[in-house]
């Protein structure tokens, strides 16, 4: 299968006073195929937006080759290229008297005359777009009327609406609750599935990003990384990029997890359901778990018909808690006086 | 616009005309020489052979409604333009300091030129002031928008504005220092805003250069809806911004200039009028708000100019002040409305 977009020795950045300040520091050369949807991932101010910016043709370029469908977005006639490939920033839309509907109706610009005349096609593509995006409802409300989730659908529907082959998204998720959130990734994932299109999205959650997308462009300090998530979780990519004393990756799910910082060694015996919660509170408040048998702290689960009970053996001092916050209370006063 | 609100925004637009046409007749019939309706019938369809009111009606008050009727079209499309182009609610020909420029392209044109021993009026013509006030409007636009490049915060701007009028003034005060006695009148006439001292040679070039401007404002009317949400959004849709403000430039600079150049600074009406239609027709379109906007426009400059006509006295009031007793609540109001700087 042909690249539908592709980079050659690109030197991205921007001007400052003439200057061309390159960000980041290496030639990127990357790809993506027709109905891929890609996550470009990397720390804040490695440079996601400005390759989303320049591909767009939005930002200037130094040097190397870009190629959207045959056009570059130096050279292609802007019209053209905008019905190839369209984007939406993180721009704020700060328009008080426009609803849905006109605003998605907007996204057919390169296909109208100079006056915007709303022809038959141009009606069905709106429709086709709120439709897929879950909007229609909202189609007659005004723009900032919307909840952020919702003004999200509008945002994408406004790319689809362009009808291009390549859809960039700057972090689409950004601001949005968990469950809005999981939806657009979902409707991101849908688009590319039925309409084949090729979606380039920059996200911060990589969690997410590493279990839907067919790509992942990991944009590092030192170069960008062009995988299958799964091997780039083999290849310990994440690993290298982000690791750090609080940030670990999961070698096998490539989940991301907090470190919690132990103080203090504890014993936990009992083998029921219970025990990897209680394992991880007491991480969480600073105990690591010892097999230590000497150890003078412990911790004994223990099930009692339908609950369960919290045997604390201190120093051969024994207390029972009936829940797992009361020992955890009582294992923070502990640690505070020993 | 939703589907269902398009009768009563029809309905709207037909109140206004007749308030338009209401307006216009009141204007028409008052001032300091009181004209009745059926002379002014009897004068239209030439029954009337009275030579002095003849002369007040043919050559003064029709040519004065004219001139209200085209400054307000101009100023309200010049202000929405405006407020597009900064995307800022309060942007207007006056406030941002244009209307100051336009003054000082006058101000040299009327008394620049004295100071040399020339009269710039005489050798230029009317058409001289136009160009001098078009290129000065135009220049503290240009001014303006470098400025509003680096400052993106709304209240700045303004203070910007206020600054390059301050400057203007002081430029204009040194002129009027040094200028001879006849034209500094001319010029502190100037400054007080007048409908009234067009003739129909003048309306007709201030007709012309108003046509090119709002043909301009209707050409660009739907790139613009597309740039209200952003340059990125709007590069991205294939629209050469750089065009489309060159001509926004252009258009916003006649508009703007060829009204303060025949009527001197009338202030508020650009800022107030866009908005007035943006409440009233709850809509971002241009290719509405141009039309709307020029309507709002008309009325509000038609009631200033029968205010300019204290009920009752011979007094006359300066337009520029019952356009401010009027715009300035309106934009007040604006400001207190709060955070959502949104157009």
């Amino acid at each position: 299968m042909e690249n539908i977009v592709s980079t050659k020795e690109l030197i991205t950045g921007y001007y400052n006073n003439g200057k061309f300040n390159a960000i980041p520091q290496y030639k990127i050369n990357i790809a993506a195929k027709e109905g891929e949807l890609i996550a470009l991932i990397g720390s804040n101010g490695n440079g996601k937006t400005t390759l989303l910016k320049t591909l767009a043709g939005l930002q200037k370029y130094k040097s190397g080759e870009i190629n959207i469908c045959g056009n570059s977005p130096k050279t292609a006639n802007k019209l053209d290229f905008a019905k190839v490939l369209s984007i939406a920033t993180t721009e704020l839309l700060k328009i008080a008297y426009t609803t849905v509907y006109e605003f998605v109706m907007l996204g057919r610009y390169p296909y109208s005359n100079f006056f915007g005349k709303i022809k038959n096609d141009d009606i069905e593509i709106v429709n086709m777009a709120l439709n897929e995006t879950g909007i229609i409802h909202k189609k007659d409300e005004l723009l900032n009327r919307l909840s952020d989730g919702e003004r999200q659908r509008a945002v994408i529907a406004r790319t689809l609406s362009q009808n291009t082959n390549v859809i960039l998204l700057d972090e689409p998720t950004a601001f949005l609750d968990i469950k809005n959130k999981f939806e657009i990734f979902n409707l991101l994932k849908t688009l590319t599935l039925k309409f084949n299109k090729t979606i380039i999205f920059s996200s911060h959650d990589i969690n997410t990003a590493i279990h839907i997308a067919d790509k992942i462009w990991l944009l590092k300090t030192n170069c960008i990384i062009n995988k299958i998530p799964e091997q780039i979780i083999f290849d310990d990519d994440l690993a290298n990029e982000f690791n750090s004393d609080y940030l670990q990756i999961d070698k096998n799910s490539g989940n991301l997890n907090f470190i919690n910082k132990s103080s203090a060694f504890i014993g936990l015996e009992g083998n029921s359901k219970i025990q990897t919660l209680t394992k991880n509170a007491l991480n969480r408040i600073g105990f690591e778990i010892s097999s230590n048998k000497n150890i003078t702290l412990n911790v004994i689960i223990e099930e009692k018909g339908n609950s369960f009970i919290w045997k604390l053996n201190a120093q051969n001092e024994i207390f029972i808690f009936n829940q797992l916050e009361e020992l955890l209370l009582h294992l923070k006063f502990y640690k505070l006086k020993n | 616009m939703a589907k269902l609100t398009k009768h009563y925004n029809f309905f709207i637009i037909t109140i206004l005309i007749i308030i338009i046409l209401v307006l216009s007749i009141i204007d028409l019939l008052n001032g300091s020489v009181k004209i009745s309706f059926n002379d002014a019938i009897n004068l239209l369809i030439n029954k009337l052979d009275n030579n002095s009111l003849n002369t007040i009606f043919f050559d003064i008050r029709i040519p004065r409604i004219i001139t209200a009727i085209l400054s307000g079209i101009a100023l309200s499309i010049s202000g929405l333009l405006m407020q597009t182009l900064f995307r800022n609610p309060l942007a207007g020909p006056y406030v941002l300091g244009i209307s100051s420029g336009a003054g000082l392209g006058v101000a040299l044109s009327v008394m620049g030129f004295s100071a040399f021993g020339l009269n710039f009026i005489e050798v230029a013509g009317s058409g001289g002031s136009i160009l001098a006030a078009c290129l000065g409007s135009g220049f503290f636009m240009f001014l303006i928008f470098v400025i509003s490049l680096k400052i993106k915060d709304v209240m700045t701007l303004l203070v910007a504005g206020m600054l390059l009028g301050s400057a203007a003034s002081a430029i204009i005060n040194l002129f009027q220092f040094v200028s001879s006695e006849q034209s500094l009148k001319l010029f502190v006439i100037w400054t007080m805003g007048s409908l009234t001292n067009t003739t129909w040679q003048q309306l007709a070039l201030m007709s012309f250069t108003i046509l090119i401007g709002v043909l301009i404002s209707i050409f660009i009317a739907y790139p613009l809806n597309v740039w209200l949400l952003g340059d990125d959004n709007a590069k991205s849709s294939g629209i050469n911004i750089n065009k489309i403000r060159n001509l926004l430039f252009i258009s916003a600079t006649l508009l703007a200039g060829s009204v303060t150049a025949f009527c001197g600074p009338l202030a508020f009406i650009g800022i107030a009028a866009p908005h007035i239609a943006r409440l009233i027709f709850k809509t971002s379109n241009h290719k509405l708000l141009i039309p709307l906007s020029a309507i709002i426009g008309v009325i509000m400059l038609l009631i200033a100019d029968i205010l300019t006509q204290l009920p009752f006295t011979n007094f006359l009031i300066p337009i520029n002040t019952t356009t401010s007793l009027l715009g300035v609540p309106i934009v007040l109001w604006i400001v207190l409305k709060g955070k959502k700087m949104w157009i």
